[in-house]
């Protein structure tokens, strides 16, 4: 295992997190390499990312309706090529390797999920149930 | 569970939970077995207990029933249990071994080096983290995507996943005696559960084959069209919803990989036929922490080290797996006729609460229906 210097970029396997990731210090989690000391520093994101994958890697056909999701995360664990990830139960983001097989769709238990051409799930501005009280 | 075991091991453990809470929010229907937890050496602790049923009934879509008692080593209804505080009774059994734990931090990538995975990169608290280790233990959950990552096959056939959603209601009435299961075209490929816990409160939910749903949302709003039609929830309120999904296909052709390993939902160790999870992760993550510690120890985390982890659990679970798998893909194709013809055989023979219990009820006179695997009954 390569030494980890404070100044080098850490590569992770995935090419899509690249170059998200920032110069951080390491912390070694295992009992023959750990050291002694605080837990990794790390440092703050850059501004100009929007999103974790920012606004331009996100699939622009396929949308979720974040308001109607319950974040359960049954359409990441079903999706055929691991184009969805959801952020710690807030949204879900859909990466443009999605190839818009709709699986997600139906497997949403509260159908959350459509492509841009359809309205995503229910219309959150449906027209005001009637509720008697 | 794997976090205790590694620590428990005499090596330096770090568990980390992507929530600002453990075992927050619920995805699971909650009910499991009690007799594995003196193996894991997990005290039963009544504050994490919602309900003790006394068995199951199951219900056929004519509404004739079968009981099945519980109580017996083996059995997979028992308890009906608070997630929230059992999964934080687990962490604070990891603590007491060693373990250190973080939250709000959230893996979004492995890190591989000579084709080894090293750690993670993720998220902690909204700033970028890299961690380091020497094996890398995936209890992700359904969802998990550290095991794709990483380079192992994780993927389902719409075939082999189950779509659900439940509430918890209250002002209902329910049997405490009972975990309620309600099969047949009420819910196709799946079925529904009421699962006591506490008066006059239950998880009310509903699994569904992923290729018998056929437009967006069908799960919620068949279950809901249910509880409608059920006079004894008719005054019924939800305290909270649960939505999740579960797999249901036969054992995974690798959980291991150089200095990572896959554990629970993660590595799709549901019983395909029943749903249940709990039991089967806790004890992966014991095995898979106990293998964890040995192999850092020797100094040794590649994937041969860390198979000890897959032939363990492959040599006691691996044949129920594929049996339930069988039984599972036979259910798939049974129609309300033979369902009421089934709970009435169960009916007469009163099996335990157990897969393979009532797997061999229905051998004897429905012997069709498990011709695919009477061999793994058996055996």
């Amino acid at each position: 295992m390569d030494e980890f210097r404070p100044t080098a970029r850490v590569r992770a396997c995935s090419p899509i997190r690249q170059e998200t990731l920032h110069p951080v210090f390491c912390y070694y989690a295992s009992g023959e390499y750990a050291p002694d000391g605080p837990f990794a520093v790390a440092q703050p994101p850059r501004p100009e990312a929007a999103g974790r994958f920012g606004r331009d890697r996100r699939c622009p056909r396929m949308r979720v309706n974040n308001q109607r999701c319950l974040h359960c995360g049954a359409c990441v664990g079903s999706c055929p090529t691991n184009s969805m990830f959801l952020h710690e139960t807030a949204f879900v983001e859909i990466l443009p390797t999605c190839i818009e097989c709709e699986r997600c769709v139906m497997i949403c238990p509260v159908g959350s999920i459509a492509r841009v051409s359809k309205p995503a799930g229910r219309p959150v501005h449906a027209p005001v149930r009637e509720v008697g009280v | 569970m794997a976090a205790r075991s590694a620590a428990r091991g005499g090596v330096r453990t770090l568990l980390i939970e992507k929530r600002q809470e453990i075992g927050s929010p619920v995805r699971c229907a909650e009910g499991m077995a009690a007799g594995w937890l003196e193996e894991c050496e997990v005290p039963l602790d009544p504050g994490w207990v919602a309900c003790a049923p006394e068995g199951a009934r199951i219900f056929a879509p004519d509404g004739s029933c079968a009981v099945v008692a519980s109580g017996q080593a083996g059995d997979e209804v028992g308890l009906v249990v608070e997630r929230t505080l059992f999964d934080k009774a687990l962490a604070r059994l990891a603590a007491a071994a060693g373990a250190e734990i973080l939250l709000k931090t959230c893996a979004s990538g492995v890190i591989v080096s000579d084709g080894t995975v090293c750690g993670i990169s993720g998220t902690s608290m909204g700033d970028d983290i890299t961690i380091r280790a020497a094996v890398t233990i995936a209890a992700d959950g359904f969802e998990s995507q550290l095991g794709r990552w990483a380079g192992l096959n994780t993927g389902l056939d719409p075939g082999d996943i189950i779509s659900t959603f439940q509430y918890r209601l209250c002002n209902i009435e329910c049997n405490p005696a009972y975990c309620d299961f309600y099969v047949g075209s009420c819910a196709p490929g799946g079925y529904i559960w009421v699962f006591p816990k506490g008066p006059g409160v239950a998880n009310v939910g509903i699994g569904i084959g992923a290729g018998r749903l056929s437009s967006p949302g069908k799960v919620k709003d068949t279950l809901d069209s249910w509880i409608a039609g059920k006079r004894e929830f008719s005054r019924g309120q939800a305290l909270d919803m649960v939505a999740g999904a579960v797999s249901t296909n036969r054992p995974l052709p690798a959980m291991v990989s150089s200095g990572f390993m896959l554990v629970g939902d993660a590595a799709r160790l549901i019983n395909p036929l029943t749903g249940a999870g709990i039991v089967h992760a806790c004890l992966s993550g014991k095995l898979a922490g106990e293998t964890a510690a040995e192999a850092v120890r020797r100094g040794n985390t590649g994937e041969q080290s860390l198979q000890r982890y897959e032939s363990a659990w492959r040599g006691r679970m691996q044949k129920s797996h594929i049996r339930n798998w069988k039984a599972r893909n036979k259910y798939l194709t049974l129609d309300d006729r033979t369902f009421n013809q089934i709970v009435g055989t169960l009916a007469e023979a009163k099996p335990r609460a157990n897969s393979l219990s009532l797997l061999f009820a229905l051998a004897r006179k429905h012997p069709a229906l498990v011709a695919d695997f009477v061999d793994l009954l058996w055996s």
